[in-house]
């Protein structure tokens, strides 16, 4: 009897182990390179970093009272809300501007949605290297281009006006693989809503605003959070770009974040601006996230 | 067809035709770069598409030096070619001259000759034995240099004659001649006389271009064996490493992780651990951007291959969910089957799971390579090596060395690199394309 006992817990306790074992390896290295790292910026933020005996000093609020004082943040948080709003225009909307048009091509079909495809091939840094080029006031094509339609040229990137926009508006081309998305999602609309639309003589521009738009509304508000969190953070490509310049211009608050860890070695302020940077982050995906509840 | 569908028809095709060349320019535009001569790519109007490339050959005459001893003659034309070769270079930098002969005649007889594509003469000048010298005859000539640039570039020498003859009725019939003339007898005199020159239109000598591309990373960082020995192929290789690492980890580990949660777990738990994982994703990089590399330097993960991986095994919340959504759809009478007929987890999962999922993991697949193949920042701080450099951090590099690295060198080490995954994507167009739109009508 005990041994019967002994051998049920035994296959009872291997049971139970089994899920374990599988989680483990995601569980481990989500806690280590994850929650221990978020808790690390935490702790960091409360002290005045010191690298030969870490942490250092407990300073505490006083990371974050001096990043509210700096006019140099401030600045980064207006930049990434212009950020948002070019990157929301330009490379949010296009795609499904993109879409919607090639869903009307019949001809050449298959061969027009390969070379949207394509682009997704040049690594984002040969695309920098590219267009920094292009971008360049005395040998690049921008300036070719637009003396050719009687515009004055410009300095681009060095200029403090255009140059967020010179960064933003590569990622044009970088949609292709979202606007195959939009397509599917607008082919996989039932027959039985385009044919009513039909018959109620809704054809042409109209059926794409009044018809197709709304029945893929749940891959555009997708495409709307992923989105907004991408631009909220954007880091690789300004700093490939201009490092943040000319003159701040275009440096946003993740760029600023690495700039004080890694240029002025304030490891207390980065940590800081960071956590905010991911409040204001959860708080925006909160707030769509629930608008959309609301909606539906 | 009524008219306002007939005339959205036609927007379409019109906009979707502008889309198309804006999407289809860069790749284009890299291409033509990556086979432009040094001097056309600095040249206004810029060149959009690559200007034909041109061969010159000039015709020197030793009739003169008839008496000199073999060892002089020789050393007075290596002395000439050298001067000839760099000073049309240097003179006719606003033509795209890829390719520079220079023949020495004695009594109509070749009795010298060499031959230099343009990138070669400018690699002597960029990191050769010019380097950071002015085109002057006198700095040419100093010392053993034109010796040695001779030796580098190649000629051949033989006192009784040459296989390597010259079009004659072609002499002087172009319009480079004049020029040429002027500038070796008077500002680069040559002692050899100025017979005359012969020009030619040579496209094939663009991809020429590429062997000294080649040459570019094995001389600057030459201290290390690997970039030696593979020049930006030791970069692919790192590339590949990371990227195929990424993948394998993300396709694995958010599987493994989905599984329980899936078909082990009660829904509550599940919904418990998943919350775990997706409170993730609202972590931006930057956050825990400096812990990380933190927590890799106290373990000795720095400037070392296991650091560059490491962080890769952290399963992507949003798979281990679009896992979770897949696994869900599957039946679990599959699985109760199995598990009656004695199979354990580890065999229902491998075995059944797995082979199911086959669309999700091509999607996850495709995620993960767009996403590694774009991957920079993380590279870029945890090694700085130049042996452990991702071609991402190596051209971001050479990008920032404008006076050492050229936008056509720039160009053409990305297209080397990129074009074997583009004619994958473009075998593989078909089976990709179903795979995104297959994700798309399910999201």
């Amino acid at each position: 009897m005990e041994r019967i006992k002994k051998r049920l817990n035994n296959y009872r306790v291997r049971r139970a182990m089994i899920p374990l074992l599988f989680l483990l390896p995601g569980v481990a290295f989500t806690l280590i390179l994850k929650y221990y790292t978020i808790i690390k910026a935490v702790q960091l933020s409360f002290y005045k970093y010191n690298i030969q005996s870490p942490p250092g000093l407990f300073i505490g609020m006083n990371n974050f009272v001096s990043l509210f004082q700096d006019s140099d943040y401030w600045q980064a948080w207006r930049n990434t809300l212009a950020y948002l709003v070019l990157s929301l225009l330009l490379t949010f909307v296009m795609p499904i501007i993109q879409a919607l048009f090639l869903e009307q091509i019949v001809k050449l079909r298959s061969l027009v949605s390969t070379i949207y495809i394509l682009p997704a091939v040049i690594p984002g840094t040969v695309n920098i290297v590219l267009w920094k080029w292009i971008w360049n006031p005395s040998y690049g094509a921008a300036n070719y281009l637009l003396k050719l339609f009687g515009g004055t040229p410009q300095t681009w990137m060095s200029d403090t006006r255009w140059v967020k926009f010179c960064i933003v508006f590569p990622g044009i081309l970088g949609g292709g693989i979202g606007v195959l998305m939009y397509l599917a999602a607008i082919y996989g609309i039932s027959e039985d809503v385009k044919e009513a639309a039909e018959l109620d003589g809704c054809t042409g521009f109209k059926r794409m605003i009044y018809i197709t738009l709304p029945n893929i509304r749940f891959l555009i508000f997708i495409n709307l959070v992923m989105s907004v969190i991408g631009s909220m953070q954007m880091l690789d490509n300004i700093f490939q770009y201009t490092n943040g310049g000319p003159a701040m211009a275009s440096e946003s608050v993740a760029l600023y974040i690495y700039h004080c860890y890694m240029t002025k070695f304030n490891y207390g302020k980065g940590s800081a601006a960071s956590l905010t940077l991911m409040l204001v982050i959860a708080l925006l995906t909160f707030f769509q996230l629930r608008l959309n509840e609301k909606q539906d | 067809m009524d008219k306002s569908e007939k005339r959205a028809k036609v927007i379409s095709y019109i906009v979707t035709f502008f889309f198309l060349i804006i999407l289809v320019f860069p790749l284009f535009y890299i291409i033509s770069l990556s086979v432009q001569g040094e001097n056309a790519i600095y040249s206004y109007p810029p060149q959009i598409v690559p200007p034909a490339a041109q061969s010159v050959s000039i015709v020197l005459d030793y009739s003169k030096e008839k008496n000199l001893p073999e060892e002089k003659l020789k050393d007075t034309i290596l002395r000439d070619s050298t001067l000839a070769m760099y000073s049309t270079i240097y003179e006719l930098n606003k033509d795209n001259i890829q390719e520079i002969k220079v023949y020495g005649v004695q009594d109509g007889k070749t009795i010298y000759y060499s031959r230099a594509h343009g990138l070669a003469l400018k690699f002597q000048m960029q990191y050769g034995i010019y380097y950071q010298c002015r085109i002057l005859p006198d700095v040419l000539l100093y010392g053993d240099r034109y010796l040695k640039s001779s030796e580098n570039i190649g000629y051949s020498f033989n006192p009784n004659g040459l296989g390597e003859t010259y079009d004659k009725s072609r002499l002087g019939k172009n319009k480079f001649n004049g020029e040429i003339e002027k500038y070796l007898n008077k500002d680069f005199k040559t002692t050899g006389t100025f017979v005359g020159t012969s020009q030619r239109v040579n496209n094939l000598l663009m991809l020429e271009n590429f062997k000294y591309y080649y040459q570019v990373p094995q001389v600057i960082y030459k201290d290390f064996e690997n970039i030696r020995k593979y020049s930006f192929f030791a970069f692919m290789g790192n590339t590949l490493l990371t990227l195929i690492w990424t993948i394998l980890c993300q396709v694995f580990i958010p599987a493994i992780t989905a599984y329980p949660l899936s078909k082990l777990l009660s829904k509550r738990t599940a919904n418990y651990i998943l919350l775990f994982f997706l409170a993730t994703m609202m972590i931006p990089f930057v956050v825990i951007m400096v812990p990380q590399l933190l927590l890799m330097k106290s373990f000795h993960m720095f400037n070392n291959y296991v650091g560059m991986l490491f962080p890769a095994l952290a399963p992507a919340p949003f798979n281990i969910y679009l896992y979770k959504g897949f696994f869900d759809r599957i039946p679990s009478s599959y699985f109760d089957a199995a598990r009656i007929d004695g199979a354990n987890e580890v065999f229902t999962f491998s075995k059944i799971c797995m082979p199911m999922s086959k669309p999700i993991i091509i999607l996850i697949t495709l995620q993960s390579f767009i996403w590694g193949w774009s991957d920079f920042f993380w590279y870029y701080l945890v090694a700085n090596k130049p042996n452990l450099w991702t071609l991402n951090v190596a051209i971001y590099t050479f990008s920032q060395m404008p006076d050492q690295i050229k936008q056509n060198f720039l160009m053409g080490i990305s297209l080397a690199t990129i074009l074997p995954v583009l004619i994958l994507t473009a075998v593989f167009s078909k089976q990709i394309k179903q795979s995104v739109m297959g994700a798309g009508i399910k999201g």
